[in-house]
């Protein structure tokens, strides 16, 4: 698992330019719903004292104002938003095809070879999401196992206690559900790539199939990769924690920390593209 | 408070002496009240059906100057008879919506009344609607009678009545399962006032208004149920078919509820000279300890601030799940709480609930008003209580929520209420008469709580504390009206305060004054006549002037700063008047501090000084809470944006997050479809 980690690693490093390309796109699509919000916010609070209390904490005052004052200015923005973060899925979507092609190749940077795979496979994710969602719909009945079993078993007056944690229960599966989800839409676009398969439905069975087959092997990598990420996020809480102050000075450290965390999550995405095809390539094509 | 110990021992030792007998109970040798309208009550609860068998005996007294020719009776439960009853038809029809069967509706019927002489008064009672004239509304009896009362005089009806709870409970009462919250349950005479009666319908919207008096009832249930209710459980007689009847008395009170169920778990504890009983449901018993706490802190806390609670016993019933539509409500000496589990510590809701409805012990059980002509008079200065309960036990900032580091107070809380929907209404108006559902609550709970804590920050608190405590002296055990509580806070505080109070509760005029414009322009350099005209740069030109006309004294050795001529222009934009203060603070560390009257429009303060001016805040020390714009009330010459940028990149920082996390999206998505 180790060596496959590690294959990933230098496979990502060899196209670290791409790196850049996800966090920038991640930046500008946070930044095109951030700054409306943000002159909005100057608009109404910028010359008044009580933004100048909200450099210790959130101020309630200015909250509920702003929220009941601009209204109709923080609508469209978080309508826009929705909007902005559909069109950042459908373009990483994009660029995943250019990434995982490069990787799979293990050929060195090529502008030509990205940009061309990108658009050539992006068709293709796209149908093989469509079909994705029928396992998705599957994983995500799991949880109304759960809805069911309580129903069966503590009939349709349950106490509120049993109501509550069988809700946590069902946000467990739900988390797992949306895990093995994600594992499936991965190796469902290695298998597009690396076969060049043109069928979407074969391709996400295949990677069921793959999965089926080497299930701990495969669940151990997204795993690592979890929790990498989380523990990242973790060091990256305690750092920002230390440094949380009231001036400009601490305001702009931990805008850069949490930049540089934003671009070791880039880094981590892509390295966990690389690690999966390595693995892919090393069980399906010897 | 030793009167009230000796009271209750006193009391349980007559109990003791006249248990065999029917002789009379006494908690209070001299009544605290009127006791106009007298209840005796037998009641059996059938806990399948959720049914009710009655028979009631009312002793009235007629303390007015009229020959009385006719009762009116409130049938509260015929609220839920149908869809045709004007409290469902008021509601937008919330409920008839749901298809709803059988057993989810409740009614009273009443099957007999008589007078003590033996005649029967059936014939001639009839469903009047004193409010809309919906025919269809049967919540109001008229029961004309064969011989006017005349002044002085009583009369003793027996009534007996058969009723269904509503399940599960809606608006206040009802059952659910094993469990019932029975209030508004009992053929309840009305008002007699200004010569007629105040019998108001059952509506949606506003609450309650009657009469005090003794309660003797006597509640049938099964065996294995517990029992809370209004006053003191005298005794407990087990019946051969398995019920258990638990007979409970109370003095001078308007009202009477109780509430049962076989899983209640009961705690009990004292606060002063109260004992406290809290009856909680199994799954809720982790919360016990949060519920005790709050009573009894309430308790305590209203004692030592406005005034003695005259009742021995305090019971808390904890609403059963399912059953969330009867907590959070107010009855003598039994409130209803709220809460869910898992609740956290720092989300003081259930606190909220217990405090607030506590509360009404005093403002409504004390100082019956009527609530659905003028709900703010118990609601309002309910909430201003709230509000300064909150402040003193747990603090100005975070009182109610403090998670996830936002802090909200419950006097903020009240705010946002408020500025949702502030101009609607005048506050005195009746319930149903609102503009909507939300304008009757926010004007009758937000506005007038946050009007009486401004009215505090006026007066000083200890004024605020001595109306409080005069109103409470005063109309303890009596009907208040509005002019009485304007007429004790003018009077307690030796001013004429009708200005502030037919602003607040007469209009619906908003307050809002705003600092909209500050500036500071350097006036240093002087020309035009009476001046060296020079065509030097103006740097030179400013000191050749100064120089020129030779103002030694002025510019001193120690004194290069230039001079400004600085500006403050405060505005009333709303049309709500009331007396500010502005503070402004100049570059150098100055303060001033202006008082305007606020009367017009605008008003502007110039200032010639040795320095810009940094900031102007109008209401500097925050004690208008009712202004409903708090941003605009200070101007800043700069932007302030490093507060701003610190939240505006965590934002940034959150939405870059989010992106990345697919899971969220099908998250939302999962919802929008769910
Ligand atoms: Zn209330």
């Amino acid at each position: 698992m180790l060596s496959i980690i590690k294959q990933g690693l230098a496979r990502m490093w060899a196209h670290k330019r791409l790196i850049l390309f996800f966090y920038f796109a991640n930046l500008i699509t946070a930044a095109l719903i951030i700054l409306p919000l943000r002159a909005a916010l100057n608009r109404f609070a910028g010359h008044s004292q009580m933004a100048d209390r909200l450099r210790y904490g959130m101020d309630a005052d200015l909250l509920i104002e702003f929220l009941q004052y601009s209204g109709e200015t923080i609508g469209p923005i978080l309508l826009f938003g929705l909007l902005a973060a559909i069109l950042y899925w459908l373009l990483t979507l994009y660029l995943s095809g250019g990434a995982l092609k490069l990787f799979a190749s293990g050929r060195q940077y090529d502008a030509a070879l990205f940009w061309g795979s990108a658009g050539r496979y992006f068709g293709r994710f796209l149908r093989l999401f469509l079909w994705s969602l029928l396992v998705l719909l599957i994983l995500l009945l799991l949880p109304q196992i759960i809805t069911l079993l309580q129903r069966l078993i503590f009939g349709k007056d349950p106490y509120e206690y049993i109501t509550y944690y069988s809700g946590f229960i069902r946000l467990i599966l739900y988390v797992i559900g949306v895990f093995f989800y994600l594992m499936v839409f991965d190796y469902g676009r290695i298998q597009i790539i690396s076969s060049e398969e043109r069928a979407t439905r074969k391709a996400l069975w295949r990677a069921l199939v793959f999965i089926r087959d080497h299930f701990g092997r495969v669940v151990l990598l997204s795993l690592i990769f979890a929790l990498t990420g989380t523990v990242g996020f973790f060091i990256y809480y305690f750092i920002a924690d230390l440094l949380n102050g009231s001036i400009a000075l601490t305001i702009a450290l931990i805008f850069i920390l949490q930049q540089l965390f934003m671009l070791f999550r880039a880094a981590l995405r892509l390295t966990g593209f690389a690690s999966e095809t390595v693995l892919y390539q090393k069980y399906v094509m010897p | 408070m030793v009167h009230k110990s000796v009271v209750h021992h006193g009391y349980l030792l007559v109990c003791l002496l006249c248990l065999s007998s029917n002789a009379q109970h006494m908690l209070f040798p001299t009544p605290l009240s009127p006791r106009i309208a007298n209840y005796d009550i037998d009641v059996r609860l059938n806990s399948e059906k959720h049914t009710l068998v009655g028979a009631e005996t009312l002793t009235w007294h007629n303390t007015s100057s009229d020959y009385i020719n006719e009762l009116q009776f409130h049938l509260y439960l015929n609220a839920f008879r149908n869809n045709r009853s004007s409290f469902v038809l008021d509601s937008n029809r919330r409920w008839s919506d749901k298809k709803y069967k059988q057993k989810n509706w409740g009614y009273i019927d009443v099957t007999s009344i008589t007078t003590a002489e033996g005649e029967d008064l059936a014939p001639h009672m009839h469903f009047i609607q004193p409010d809309d004239d919906n025919p269809e509304d049967k919540t109001v009896l008229r029961v004309p009678l064969p011989e006017p009362i005349a002044p002085g005089g009583s009369i003793v009806l027996h009534i007996n009545f058969k009723a269904k709870l509503p399940e599960p409970p809606i608006s206040r009462n009802g059952a659910k399962a094993e469990y019932a919250m029975v209030a508004q349950w009992f053929p309840k005479i009305g008002v007699y006032e200004h010569g007629k009666w105040n019998c108001h319908q059952y509506h949606y919207r506003g609450e309650f208004y009657a009469d005090y008096g003794v309660y003797n009832v006597r509640i049938t249930v099964p065996e294995k149920n517990i029992v809370g209710a209004t006053g003191i459980e005298v005794s407990r007689q087990n019946n051969s078919d398995g019920t258990v009847t638990h007979f409970y008395h109370a003095e001078d009170v308007h009202d009477f509820a109780w509430s049962t169920s076989p899983d209640f778990v009961e705690f009990i504890d004292q606060s002063q000279d109260v004992q406290i009983r809290v009856l909680m449901q199994k799954d809720h018993v982790n919360q016990s300890e949060r519920y005790m706490t709050a009573a009894k802190l309430a308790v305590a806390y209203f004692q030592d601030t406005y005034g003695d609670y005259p009742f021995a016993n305090l019971t808390v019933i904890d609403p059963r799940r399912g059953a969330d539509q009867s907590g959070g409500m107010e009855y003598p000496t039994l409130i209803t709480a709220a809460t869910a589990y898992g609740i956290p510590e720092k989300l003081r809701l259930p606190e909220m609930v217990i405090l607030h409805e506590f509360g009404h012990n005093y403002w409504y059980h004390l100082t019956a008003n009527n609530e659905y002509e003028e709900a703010w008079l118990d609601e309002g200065i309910n909430t201003y209580s709230e509000i300064q309960i909150f402040n003193d036990l747990y603090g100005p900032t975070g009182n109610i929520i403090d998670l996830l580091g936002l802090k909200i107070s419950d006097l903020q809380f009240n705010r946002m209420g408020y500025i949702s929907l502030p101009d609607r209404d005048p506050i005195v108006r009746n319930a149903q008469d609102f503009y909507s559902g939300g304008s009757y609550g926010v004007l009758s709970y937000y506005k007038s709580g946050l009007a009486l804590t401004t009215l505090q920050n006026y007066l000083g608190r200890e004024t605020m504390l001595k109306i409080m405590r005069t109103f409470l002296g005063q109309w303890r055990f009596k009907h208040p009206h509005t002019q009485d509580f304007i007429d004790v806070a003018n009077q307690v505080s030796g001013r004429n305060l009708d200005w502030f109070f037919d602003q607040v509760l007469y209009s619906a005029a908003v307050l809002d004054y705003s600092v909209t414009q500050i500036s500071s322009r350097s006036i240093d350099k002087k020309t035009g006549f009476d001046y060296a005209y020079s065509t030097v740069s103006d740097s030179a030109l400013s000191d050749t002037t100064i120089a020129s006309v030779g103002d030694s004294t002025q510019k001193s050795l120690d004194d290069s700063a230039k001079t400004y001529k600085s500006s403050v222009r405060v505005e009333r934009l709303g049309s709500f008047i009331f007396p500010v203060e502005l503070q402004v603070v100049f570059t150098n560390g100055d303060t001033v501090r202006e008082c305007w009257d606020g009367r017009d429009e605008w008003v502007k303060f110039t200032y010639v000084r040795k320095a810009e001016i940094e900031f102007a805040t109008v209401d500097p020390d925050n004690k208008i809470p009712m202004d409903v714009n708090l941003v605009n009330n200070s101007r800043t010459r700069k932007t302030q944006s490093t507060g701003i940028n610190k939240w505006m990149s965590r934002g940034l920082f959150a939405v870059q997050f989010s992106l990345d996390l697919p899971e969220l999206f099908i998250a939302i998505i999962a919802r929008i479809i769910g």
